[in-house]
């Protein structure tokens, strides 16, 4: 077994071992403690398959921005003194389901996969960056191709270099800027004055 | 690859042993003197009132939420930025250059002008924001 | 296997050992500058153990070192075992390991192995997402914070915590936006690559955008958590803030990793804005050649980086700390904008089509444009204030 292999396996294992701690936690800091373990793993995966740069944005994106608001969450809408939460047995089955259906796409796609990316394909700007994004497998992860950096490659796929078969990324892309509008909208909402009228900031001396 | 993957693993991995073993190091060295009061919570010397998990304001949600929208903006900008860098003379054309020579985009200009169509996007996002009061601490 | 496993190993031993050296000596030398600031001695007693040499008190790290270790560490009753104690580690775990893509200089002309190239100073030479490498691993400190505050179950520690995360958030923003105008320029996030783009230009980034730079390195000072914007712990409202609960070797790990990260930033300024190894006429700008050449590289890299330090320490005894509504609204109505005008700015210098109407193609044009944005920028955040009004005291009629 090679090093690569080794350290795939090793990876791989934690990044379950710490999802099934998430879904047996009960105390919800520590579930979200355990995703953050297991979403690093997930991006040691990435690193691993030579995807640096998809791995840096899942730390990013998901360990620094989706988890902290995570916690804000939590911690917001908290009562009492241990932060729990208890499965009822509907849940259970409603989360299997949206679970398993997710694992009925992930799966077909795997095995779809190059199993061996060649180094050609790669020697074309643009044509390599989106099998780096999938799930990667023990095979694909032990050809990786590191000739030229993946950020670029993203970018070139992003603003509309047409892949061999797709015909580039430039409308997604702008569509997420419009997706992030919404977002920024609903911010607003959120922050919107409280209907209340607000007591006075500076109460008179004689008070 | 391995000349980068390899190292980084190996560096978090010390940094990790290093972390554990300063914090395990004080468990062999130093006394162990429980009292009651050590145990409560430090309140200024005050008895503490209420329990500390309380719900807190909203604003701190706010904040995360703004940032996390402008942290994936600014992400999906770094492969563009990264990109369209021009080469030196003399040195072969990348990244937007060299999708360009081969015809896989059509010019510069389209390029430019779709991140600047993204950015813009953005900064309307951003001045609505202001004008609600998302960033005002009150 | 050498290759693989020896070197890195090595150099991350040194690395690592250098660090931890360095940090507290630098501890030593902050608090003489403090001495210095407020007309006082600072700590001049310990020198060599069981002598009566005292050395400047160069033995006092090593004294204050021992003096957490034997200290009692006791566990509260009222805290999340488990967090409590995984919450330092974490902190200090990756505020260490953002040193794997950090060079230290550049190459030494020190063969080793098949490959014949020269030593490299990085601990992971070449990683191609370096900057974003960096930036993952600083939002898991903020994890860290979170984490400590919220498992203390205490309220200044939940305060501390929830304020220390709220800030860094925010202004991981700024810094994000500091940093992308360098890399549309470089065209690279691996910082070796950044700094030999302006060893070869001999026009440091600083020079060419002043915008950024300030903004990065005021995003710095709030990572950092360093004076101006110290809220996190700021003493007379919160004792300690995050770290209340904390003692003995937990509450150094702590206070290790907060000091190391403004270290790391430092490297980040003279690295990104500073030309990293790079001095005119001294260092050169190609391939390391000869010995002296690399030594050299690694000086002034160094001296570089102990400059910006002794800058940080210069500003906390120096400003005043800012209260937290300004804290926020100078990240998110200053900071965020001027980093987007930067990041617009650049774009549109750089890009070929309006570069050769403008003719920012030439250094000089490019100088000029830049640094009067830059002035016209800080002259319009002086005249509006967006920071301002909304937040200062507001003057109500008494009512009688």
């Amino acid at each position: 077994m090679s090093w690569h292999a080794l350290e795939f396996y090793f990876l791989a294992l934690m990044a379950c071992a710490f999802a099934l701690a998430v879904v047996f936690a009960a105390n919800v800091v520590r579930m979200a403690f355990y995703l953050i373990l297991s979403l690093g793993a997930t991006a040691g995966l990435f690193f691993l398959a030579g995807a640096d740069f998809v791995g840096a944005m899942q730390l990013m994106m998901y360990v620094g921005g989706t988890l902290v608001l995570l916690v804000f969450g939590v911690m917001l809408t908290a009562q009492g003194p241990w932060v729990s939460i208890r499965t009822s047995g509907g849940e259970w089955v409603l989360a299997a389901l949206v679970g398993g259906s997710l694992l009925a796409v992930l799966v077909p796609t795997a095995m779809r996969l190059d199993p061996a990316p060649n180094h050609e394909h790669a020697a074309v700007p643009g044509t390599a960056h989106k099998s780096e994004n999938k799930a990667p497998d023990a095979k694909a992860s032990t050809e990786p191709q590191t000739t030229r950096p993946t950020a670029t490659r993203i970018g070139l796929g992003l603003i509309g270099a047409p892949t061999s078969g797709t015909s580039g990324y430039l409308l997604p892309f702008e569509a997420i800027s419009i997706h992030l509008l919404v977002v920024l909208i609903g911010a607003a909402y959120l922050a919107r004055p409280k209907r209340r009228a607000r007591p006075k900031l500076v109460e008179s001396d004689e008070a | 690859m391995e000349s980068t993957t390899v190292p980084i693993l190996l560096f978090v991995v010390c940094a990790l042993c290093l972390a554990v073993g300063t914090v395990m190091a004080g468990r062999f060295f130093g006394p162990r003197r429980s009292t009651p009061v050590k145990g409560m919570p430090y309140e200024s010397g005050m008895d503490p009132v209420h329990d500390t998990r309380r719900r807190f304001d909203v604003r701190f949600h706010l904040v995360a939420i703004a940032f996390l929208v402008f942290d994936v903006e600014v992400l999906f900008l770094y492969p563009w930025a990264v990109a369209s860098k021009q080469a030196a003379q003399g040195d072969p054309a990348r990244g937007i250059d060299l999708a360009v020579q081969s015809q896989l985009v059509s010019s510069r200009e389209m390029v430019f002008f779709g991140a600047a169509a993204f950015f813009v996007l953005l900064l309307v996002g951003y001045v609505y924001d202001w004008r609600k009061g998302v960033f005002r601490w009150r | 296997m050498l290759e693989l496993f020896a070197i890195p190993l090595v150099k991350i031993v040194v690395l690592i050992g250098a660090l931890m050296t360095v940090t507290a000596y630098l501890v030593l030398l902050e608090r003489k500058m403090a001495a210095w600031v407020q007309d006082r001695r600072g700590p001049d007693r310990v020198g060599v153990p069981l002598t009566k040499i005292r050395l400047f008190g160069l033995g006092q790290p090593l004294a204050d070192g021992l003096k957490f270790l034997f200290k009692e560490e006791f566990t509260p009753r009222h805290v999340e075992p488990l967090l409590y104690t995984l919450a330092p580690v974490v902190t200090l775990a990756s505020a260490l390991a953002i040193y794997a893509v950090i060079p230290m200089g550049d190459t030494l002309p020190l063969k080793i192995g098949a490959s014949g190239a020269n030593l490299s100073m990085v601990v992971a030479p070449g990683c191609d997402v370096g900057l974003l490498y960096i930036f993952a691993l600083s939002s898991i400190a903020v994890y860290g914070v979170i984490l400590g505050g919220w498992a203390s179950n205490d309220k200044y520690s939940f305060l501390g915590g929830l304020r220390t995360s709220a800030q860094m958030v925010a202004y991981e923003l700024p810094l994000g936006l500091g940093i992308l105008g360098v890399v549309l320029v470089s065209g690279s996030l691996d910082l070796g690559k950044i700094i030999h783009q302006q060893a070869d230009s001999g026009l440091w980034f600083a020079f060419t955008q002043p915008l950024g730079l300030v903004v990065f390195v005021v995003a710095a000072f709030a990572e950092a958590a360093r004076l101006p914007f110290d809220l996190p712990e700021c003493e007379q409202e919160l004792v300690g803030g995050y770290h209340t609960e904390y003692s003995g070797m937990r509450l150094i790990t702590f206070l290790i990793a907060e000091f190391m990260h403004m270290v790391t930033v430092s490297f980040l300024i003279v690295i990104l804005f500073f030309g990293g190894w790079h001095f005119w006429g001294l260092t050169g700008s190609g391939p390391v050649e000869s010995w002296g050449q690399g030594i050299l590289r690694i000086g002034v890299l160094m001296a570089k980086v102990f400059g910006v330090i002794l800058f940080f320490m210069m500003v906390r005894w120096s400003w005043p700390r800012f209260r937290f509504d300004q804290l926020m609204s100078l990240a998110w109505k200053v900071m965020l904008p001027q980093g987007l005008l930067n990041l617009a700015l650049m774009a549109v210098l750089c890009e070929p089509f309006i570069a050769e109407r403008i003719g920012s193609r030439h250094w000089g044009v490019f100088l000029l444009i830049s640094w009067a944005v830059a002035l016209l920028a800080w002259l319009v955040t002086a005249l509006v204030q967006p920071s301002g009004p909304e937040n200062s005291p507001q003057r109500v009629e008494p009512s009688i």
